[in-house]
């Protein structure tokens, strides 16, 4: 109660199955399947050309669902849902799309022209939907809820996600606009199939619960404080798929497992000695000021993953996080090739013998990893606004997930981090790390049970507009080619006008920073000139409070 | 038109766009006493004090810095009003601060300019105040860290 209602399109899915494939009023049977799990059966539903919703129940929330018959398939596609009650956390917890609405009068213009714009070929049907749904009362919540709990504990253990054929759903809105995932464009009509595959290829990582306790004594489910901490997983993992198996890399469900991807997947699984589990994500964060179960920011799992990816020797990449919205490209150079001395030696042909004792180191490294660059993954901590994002940004924001070395964002809404790793029209298409799955065990055969690390459903969106601001945009360089590709383009971007760069990119820090004996120079020199009845006055003029004046 | 510098607790965190520039400034209600009476300060008075200041400093900005009411991580200032030199870039103003804070290298901190949007760092306050001072002469910026994302029901 007292909550911000909003009402949407949601990422609930219901499938209508008629019971003959006679005619348009037979009756027919509604599941609705929310995160893969069913939640509500209804039985002999009749169609009818006048009706377009249905009504179903579960616990004290009341679902209206709209849907579109497609006598020739199935009847399935359910539009949204009207949630109502106070006890929707059981089903929707850790849920981020779906979204309630409690006194549809109460809509303002703006709500409704966002949830009708998602879609336009939906039926125009809010008045009919404002004027016949009311919440439940009293014996109603009650029967509601014991028919649903009985609905689910029958039919939850028999249909699964593959019965259902899961894959066949529209999860993309049939809009001409281009679909953006990771730098790469997709077209929302003729590539679906795509679409799923490169978002399924993603590695997924969610809460997990069972695992080794952190720390030998702490917790061994990180379900409510482990969301950030997936996310920062989430985007590392995509960096390492980009430098061991590349950005184009499939994953095929049940086939032999390549053994880098193998060993990728070792370096997240939830236990204390693989390199970038939730154990060392937890443990790395006590230094950043975080106990274990804390929640982190953006920022806090960006430096975590910068000390993490020093002890990883396996893929030896350079996790720079860069402060203060500001590039600088001196020292990203300098992290990534650090046997050349970058402080002007190059330039001097005289210092020869300095010279060589670096490049003998350099010539080392080469034989060893070939390329004269160390991966790098940027991390870029920023915060785009106060309570809201800027919205100045939201087109530059867009322009991240088209270049090429974009790794996505982690961020998210109010409490709910995630991974956003595209955008279709003015929504973002995200992972969803909340869902807790029991931990893997790795097998023996040296293959990983895989499954559960893909997500498997259609990506969930929201609105660009929800962002809460403070995000980290990542991006990962395999060659210094790849590095000055991209900052070549960033430059490009922030010559756009009518958006507001991010961030912004510098050759070099300013090598005249300020030292902190300077900002206690008080009195300045200068105002110590002005006579007394001035100072007086200046005194009297801001009586609350003087200026501190800062000096150079 | 409006004022849009004529605060008070109660619109605290609207949101309302200065029409003059675009900016849109969120009213906050700060935690610090000083900078709440300033709030209540009519603008004809803050302008009487900026030409004030700024005829006997030609040289240097006034500029306002509140905390993000919602900010939890950061600790406060003890000034709010600060009297800049121009030539000051803002590498070096957020790094004065953020000295002044005794904040780790790796800790968030970002300075927002009138509410809105973070600032090209390599720009000299001059550049900033000139490009986005207010009504009354002040330059006001709202410094925050970042938030933190977990489930609040668990």
């Amino acid at each position: 109660m007292g909550r911000t209602f909003r009402f949407q399109q949601t990422q609930c899915d219901a499938i209508g199955e008629p019971k003959s494939r006679g005619g348009r009023t037979d009756p027919f049977t509604v599941y609705l399947i929310y995160r893969e799990k069913l939640i509500v059966r209804s039985k002999n539903i009749k169609a009818s050309s006048k009706r377009k919703y249905v009504f179903l129940k579960y616990n004290c929330t009341y679902l209206l669902c709209f849907y579109f018959a497609d006598w020739s398939k199935e009847i399935r596609i359910f539009l949204f849902m009207y949630l109502y009650y106070y006890n929707y956390n059981s089903f929707l917890k850790g849920s981020v799309n779906v979204a309630f609405l409690r006194n549809p009068k109460k809509l303002t213009s703006a709500q409704k022209t966002t949830s009708y714009s998602l879609n336009s070929a939906r039926p125009a049907s809010f008045s009919e939907f404002r004027s016949r749904a009311r919440p439940l009362i009293g014996r109603e919540v009650q029967s509601a809820r014991a028919i649903t709990n009985k609905t689910i504990g029958m039919d939850a253990a028999t249909l699964t996600y593959d019965t259902l054929r899961f894959g066949e759903f529209e999860d993309f809105p049939e809009t001409s606009d281009p679909v953006w995932i990771l730098g790469k464009e997709f077209n929302a009509l003729t590539e679906r199939d795509d679409i799923l595959s490169d978002v399924t290829s993603r590695l997924w990582f969610t809460y997990r619960k069972n695992f080794q306790p952190i720390g030998g004594t702490g917790p061994t489910s990180d379900t409510g404080w482990g969301c950030m901490l997936r996310c920062g997983q989430m985007i590392l993992g995509q960096a390492l798929v980009c430098r061991h198996l590349g950005r184009d890399w499939r994953w095929d469900k049940g086939q032999r497992q390549r053994d880098a991807y193998v060993s990728l997947l070792n370096a997240f699984i939830d236990k204390k000695d693989s390199c970038y589990s939730i154990h060392q994500i937890a443990q790395m964060g006590v230094g950043e000021g975080k106990s274990i179960g804390q929640w982190y920011g953006p920022n806090t799992v960006a430096q975590v993953l910068k000390k993490l990816a020093m002890f990883d020797r396996w893929s030896r990449q350079v996790v720079h996080v860069a402060m203060d919205n500001t590039v600088v490209i001196e020292d990203i150079k300098r992290l990534c090739m650090p046997w050349l001395d970058y402080g002007g030696a190059c330039a001097d042909p005289g210092g020869a013998s300095a010279l060589n004792g670096c490049m003998e180191g350099a010539g080392a490294m080469v034989e060893e990893e070939g390329p004269l660059w160390r991966p790098l993954v940027l991390l870029i901590p920023l915060r785009l606004g106060l309570t809201d994002i800027n919205e100045a940004y939201i087109e530059t924001l867009k322009q991240c997930f088209m270049l090429p070395q974009s790794l996505g964002v982690i961020g998210g809404k109010p409490n709910s981090a995630h991974y956003f790793i595209g955008y279709v029209g003015e929504e973002l298409i995200y992972l969803d790390p909340h869902t807790t799955q029991p931990s893997v065990e790795p097998s023996d055969d040296g293959q990983v049970h895989d499954d559960t690390y893909h997500c498997q459903h259609p990506p969930c969106r929201m609105h660009i507009c929800e962002l809460d601001p403070s995000i980290a945009a990542g991006f990962f360089c395999k060659t210094e080619d790849e590095f000055d590709d991209w900052c070549m383009r960033i430059r490009r971007l922030s010559c756009n006008r009518g958006s507001l760069p991010m961030f912004e990119l510098v050759e070099s820090q300013p090598s005249h920073m300020v030292s902190v004996d300077v900002l206690n120079l008080t009195p300045d020199p200068l105002y110590a000139d002005f006579p007394d009845s001035d100072r007086l006055e200046r005194f009297f003029d801001s009586e609350d409070e003087e200026f501190e004046i800062l000096s150079l | 038109m409006t004022n849009p510098r004529t605060r008070s607790p109660s619109n605290s965190g609207k949101v309302s766009v200065n029409n003059n520039n675009n900016l849109i400034c969120v009213y906050k209600l700060n935690r610090s006493i000083p900078s709440l009476s300033l709030l209540f300060q009519p603008t004809a008075t803050r302008k009487l004090e900026v030409d004030g200041i700024r005829s006997k400093f030609p040289n240097k900005i006034p500029v306002i810095i509140e905390s993000y009411q919602r900010e939890k991580y950061l600790p406060p200032l003890d000034k709010t009003k600060f009297l800049v030199p121009q030539e000051l870039t803002m590498t070096q103003f957020v790094t004065i601060i953020r000295n002044r804070m005794a904040l780790l290298p790796t800790q968030a901190f970002y300075l927002l300019i009138n509410n809105t949007g973070l600032s090209s760092m390599s720009l000299t306050m001059a550049q900033m105040y000139r490009d986005h001072q207010d009504d009354d002469g002040f330059l006001y910026m709202t410094y925050a860290s970042q938030e933190m994302f977990g489930s609040a029901s668990a």
